[in-house]
């Protein structure tokens, strides 16, 4: 039945499917014609054109870092430094651009934010100001102006648990602070302290009168009951955290009246205060007793929270009470300068000022100035983005240091500025897994010189053209040069390319021997094979890349391996990694965290079974050598000492250790963080240090940024 | 008939069970667990994180169960409506997947109804103007659309749309309107934002429609049917929609048990460079992160609801296509 369509003539050709046949072979033959032009003429294309971006790339860049460099009007050339590290002493001259704390001694006479006066003047029933605030408020000298009240500081993170860091990062009130210079620690919810008998007891005197956001007085009880029924319960804290307690014996913590509270030790402990002003005294003041008594098994009992519970899905107590403490609950009462008004998982997640905060500045105005704190969910890249549009009040989590020129280029028209902070670490570190499983690797990885002749053998000045457009500078993991820690010799210790010298080590270790492609040969005839492995969290992947070349240019074959953060961890953590890669640890303060100068913690990559030892008292782990169980006597004699300068001395001693060993070989690094910040806002530093430990931006106290229309449309009158 | 649907409604127990082994197995598979990625994420930000605390932390997520067991837990949960708590969000699994549902369904219809709306009237001029100006353009549009992948597309979408016309970048509302109630201007914001999503998520399935309305309708235009009807003198737009153009889209319709998972997991890609809160980054998070019950949960639904699409596109060809409607009854 099959019949040639040609063959048929409709009466009335309404169809123009029925070509002849000859036209069909011509027409293919021009259609593949015309698609391989427009392949050749599409690759050309953008071939010229990426050629073109390129370059551009390349002239837009010198010329942002050019101008970010000649940039002045700031005290003391500090952009000039920002790229170069300033020097101690410079750093010390440095005055003014940061706020400054001080105690309330004029009338009670406050001011309080309009947004607050409406609300009081609709249904919202509020004490007046004054008696809102507490007897001593704590006085905030903003570095720019006083106010003004208002505005909306838009923020962006990548998820909602990511928005929890909101409680560290932007409230960061607990009882002390450390300061936006990072060089002391300031009162806050603590007035002043005390420390005695050698560092055994700590005195804190708090603020008389605070009250909770609900309007409820927050005393010396709140840590008491944090302590005795959050810290102490096994079911909320399997574990006490190692800086509230001293060989395994917890703190006690004592009640001397409503605002006087003693923390006593069993043995002198150096570190707390320090630790309090990092992270260990903002989670002490985030369970309002009152409310949070309602979901505790020692005020309620179990059966009926355990009906509670599961009316709320969850299979324990604990669940519930854990959900009612964490930061996504709006009904629990906060000490915070904003409190969440929508909580996740709106893709808006916002947070409104707190009628109660216990701040005020010099004038009596009741901080914080702005209003509301938004933060959107996206993802990372288009955080980027946002940044690039001027979409971002003040931010720096999620920005990357590859965008720099980028940020630079926009920030004239889209109304905003890169801020330059100087960082606290010190790049990345390279860890050699002194714990191997291979035991032929371990004996080799264990020889210093094997160590040593890696870290000349990298050729920094070309990681850091690469990286980071030849700014950063090359130093080991170390502290940087404004940290009191600082030790010149070890920063450049073994940092410069001497490829010879890294043979001649090689050689002497007994590593001569080399196969067909000038591979050495290990003692057991293997040809010497390492691998480096990357956490995909890092971006600057090609510096990696370029010291796996320049290591197997010494003889030793080195490939590298990206792979997903959790596998990672699964191997690091079983000791299965030959040299893990891992980013720096606020070596500004290294008391804090010593991961990298000694196997300290679980993170401490290059020698875990070791840190294991450590963090056991020996009774687990692998047993270390004699010059790394030095060190970690050293620092629990730190740990022991409550004299800042005594510490330095003996950091020294841990410094002087691995800089005969060098446990750790770092890359380049003191890169400065990047802030953006919109030109409406007021009080944001020049210059702040910004690490981890510091809780930046939360140390240069984000309770008094303003936001400046006035000044908006000056400037743009201006441009 | 009527035994047809009863055997094809009794086989999806089967299938979905074994698919509810299969997922929970793959979402085990990699290594670590929700904890390995919670403590790495922590350790991002410089958190130090104690071992013994892992330990406990482990044994309260139940974690370090024997894999049957977690599954039992989790499959005895969904029989009994409960699809579990997000480890990562600590929120019930059905809360976080229904509040982003109604913005995923939304992009996935205006989505559906554009390509739909501009792929068969296409497929339909080029199939009775073969080889015509108006055709080879089409073809050209059509291949450009299918091979530009949908993340460049959707970042040059974006890049004109801040720059020409203003607009926030990403998400489908600008920031002024995120927790606004509805009201016009915020459903005017809306469709300012949907257009990108729908065209850049459009494209390639209209292409690809486009050609496929187009093969199968020249081949109807040859049959003998047609041709005669012609010769009737059956209108000439009546003829064409009422046979040929039926029997064309019978592949459409079989498509439509592919759709409607579609319709609830968004495109992930598309949705993650644009940062459009629906499910498609929820799933791809908790995959990352091995966020099991959400994870599985999620894709359990996408095969519950792929498995009754391909139902529902069964049921649509026997009514649309009476071959196929015999066929069976002769059974």
């Amino acid at each position: 039945m099959k019949t040639d369509p040609s063959s048929i003539t409709p009466p009335n050709p309404i169809f123009k499917y029925l070509p002849t046949t000859t036209s069909i072979g011509l027409r293919f033959a021009g259609i593949i014609f015309g698609l391989i032009l427009l392949v050749v003429v599409l690759s050309r294309l953008t071939w010229t054109l990426g050629q073109w971006g390129q370059k551009q790339d390349l002239q837009r860049l010198a010329a942002t870092l050019n101008t970010s460099l000649q940039q002045s009007g700031l005290p003391n050339g500090v952009v000039n430094s920002a790229f170069k590290p300033l020097t101690k002493a410079e750093f010390d001259q440095m005055e003014g651009g940061v706020h400054t704390v001080g105690e309330w001694t004029g009338e009670r006479e406050f001011n309080q934010s309009p947004m607050l006066d409406r609300l009081m003047l609709g249904r919202q029933s509020l004490p007046p100001v004054a008696e809102r605030l507490p007897a001593d408020p704590l006085v905030i000298y903003p570095p720019d102006q006083n106010g003004p009240y208002g505005g909306l500081w838009q923020r962006y993170g990548t998820s909602a648990p990511d928005v929890g860091i909101f409680r560290a990062r932007l409230a960061y009130d607990g009882l002390v602070r450390w300061g936006p210079m990072a060089q002391q620690i300031l009162p806050n919810l603590a007035v002043k302290w005390e420390i005695a008998d050698e560092g055994r007891t700590y005195t804190f005197w708090l603020r008389r009168g605070v009250h909770w956001s609900d309007g409820q007085p927050f005393t010396v009880d709140d840590i008491l009951f944090w302590y005795n029924h959050v810290i102490r319960n096994p079911e909320l804290t399997p574990t006490t955290p190692r800086e509230y307690q001293r060989d395994g014996t917890p703190m006690v913590v004592e009640k001397v009246d409503d605002y006087t509270v003693h923390f006593k030790f069993s043995s002198p402990y150096g570190l707390f205060l320090k630790a309090l002003a990092s992270g260990r005294s903002y989670p002490m003041v985030e369970y309002p007793a009152h409310y949070l008594k309602q979901f505790h098994p020692d005020f309620v009992p179990v059966e009926q929270l355990a009906k509670m519970a599961e009316k709320q899905s969850f299979d324990f107590w604990y669940q519930l009470f854990e959900d009612r403490a964490d930061w996504q609950n709006i009904d629990i009462p906060r000490l915070w300068p904003w409190i969440l008004k929508v909580p996740p998982p709106a893709q808006q997640i916002l947070f409104e000022r707190n009628p109660y905060y216990w701040k005020v500045d010099e004038d009596g105005n009741q901080l914080p100035y702005i209003d509301q704190m938004s933060f959107q969910i996206y993802d990372g890249q288009i955080i980027n983005m946002k940044a690039m549009n001027g979409e971002i009040g003040m931010q720096g989590r999620h920005l990357q240091f590859d965008n720099f020129p980028k940020f630079k280029a926009n920030s004239k028209n889209r109304g905003y500025s890169v801020r330059l902070w100087i960082s606290s670490g010190g790049g990345s570190a390279l860890a050699i897994n002194l714990n191997h499983k291979d035991p032929v690797l371990k004996s080799i990885f264990a020889d210093h010189r094997f160590r040593k002749a890696l870290s000349h053998a990298i050729d920094r000045r070309q990681l850091n053209e690469i990286a980071f457009f030849g700014i950063a500078q090359s130093c080991q993991i170390s502290p940087p040069p404004i940290s009191p820690f600082y030790s010149a010799k070890y920063e450049k210790a073994y940092t410069n390319f001497d490829p010879v010298k890294s043979n001649r080590l090689l050689d002497e270790m007994g590593l001569s021997q080399r196969n067909k492609d000038g591979i050495r040969l290990r003692p057991d005839g293997q040809p010497l094979h390492i691998r480096i492995e990357i956490a995909s969290v890092f971006l600057s992947t090609p510096m990696f890349e370029l010291i796996a070349k320049q290591w197997t240019a010494v003889g030793i074959k080195t490939d590298l391996k990206l792979e997903a953060r959790q596998l990672f961890y699964t191997r690091k953590s079983a000791l299965l990694h030959d040299v893990g890669v891992w980013g720096s640890a606020d070596e500004l303060i290294p008391v804090m965290d010593p991961r990298w100068f000694f196997p300290y913690s679980a993170e401490s990559i290059q020698g875990i079974g070791y840190a294991r030892w450590f963090q056991s008292n020996g009774k687990q782990g692998i047993k270390p050598p004699p010059e790394m169980a030095r060190c970690m006597e050293l620092y629990q004699q730190i740990e022991r000492t409550p004299n800042p300068d005594e510490q330095v001395r003996l950091f020294q001693q841990i410094i002087d250790i691995n800089h005969q060993n060098l446990w750790i070989i770092g890359t380049v690094g003191r890169i400065p963080s990047i802030f953006v910040v919109k030109n409406t806002f007021r009080n944001v530093p020049e210059v702040a240090v910004s690490g981890w430990i510091f809780r930046t931006p939360g140390s240069t106290a984000p309770e008094c940024y303003a936001i400046d229309d006035q000044a908006k449309s000056e400037q743009s009158v201006l441009h | 008939m009527f035994n047809l649907i009863i055997k094809r409604i009794l086989w999806i127990i089967p299938t979905l069970l074994v698919i509810s082994m299969l997922s929970f197995l793959l979402i085990q598979l990699p290594p670590g667990d929700y904890l390995t990625s919670y403590i790495s994420a922590l350790e991002e930000t410089g958190e130090t994180v104690d071992a013994e605390l892992v330990e406990a932390l482990r044994k309260r997520y139940s974690l370090d169960d024997p894999i049957y067991v977690q599954y039992w837990r989790w499959i005895g949960g969904l029989l009994r409506g409960n699809f579990g708590r997000s480890f990562e969000w600590n929120k019930p699994v059905t809360e976080l997947i229904f509040e982003r549902l109604f913005l995923t369904v939304t992009i996935s219809i205006a989505t559906l109804i554009f390509v739909y709306a501009t792929a068969i009237p296409i497929g339909i001029y080029s199939a009775v103007n073969q080889y015509s100006w108006g055709d080879y353009s089409f073809t050209l549009i059509g291949f450009v659309g299918l091979a530009i992948p949908n993340f460049l597309f959707a970042l040059i979408l974006m890049f004109v749309s801040d720059a020409i016309f203003g607009l926030s970048v990403g998400g489908l509302f600008s920031p002024e309107y995120q927790n606004a109630s509805w009201s016009l201007a915020k459903f005017i914001d809306l469709l300012n934002h949907l257009w990108i999503p729908v065209i850049v998520l459009g494209t390639s399935s209209t292409a690809s429609l486009i050609r496929v309305v187009r093969g199968n309708l020249l081949d109807e235009l040859r049959k003998l049917y047609v041709v005669t009807a012609q010769a009737k003198g059956v209108p000439k737009i009546r003829l064409l929609l009422k046979y040929p153009v039926r029997v064309a889209l019978n592949p459409v319709v079989s498509n439509i048990g592919w759709v409607l998972p579609q319709i609830v997991s968004g495109s992930i890609i598309t949705s993650v460079v644009l940062g459009i809160p629906t499910t498609g980054p929820l799933l791809l998070r908790a995959l990352m992160n091995q966020d099991m019950y959400l994870a599985g949960s999620m894709v359990m639904m996408l095969s519950v609801l792929t498995v009754i699409g391909t139902l529902i596109s069964d049921l649509l060809l026997i009514w649309l296509d009476p071959r196929i409607r015999y066929e069976n009854q002769s059974r």
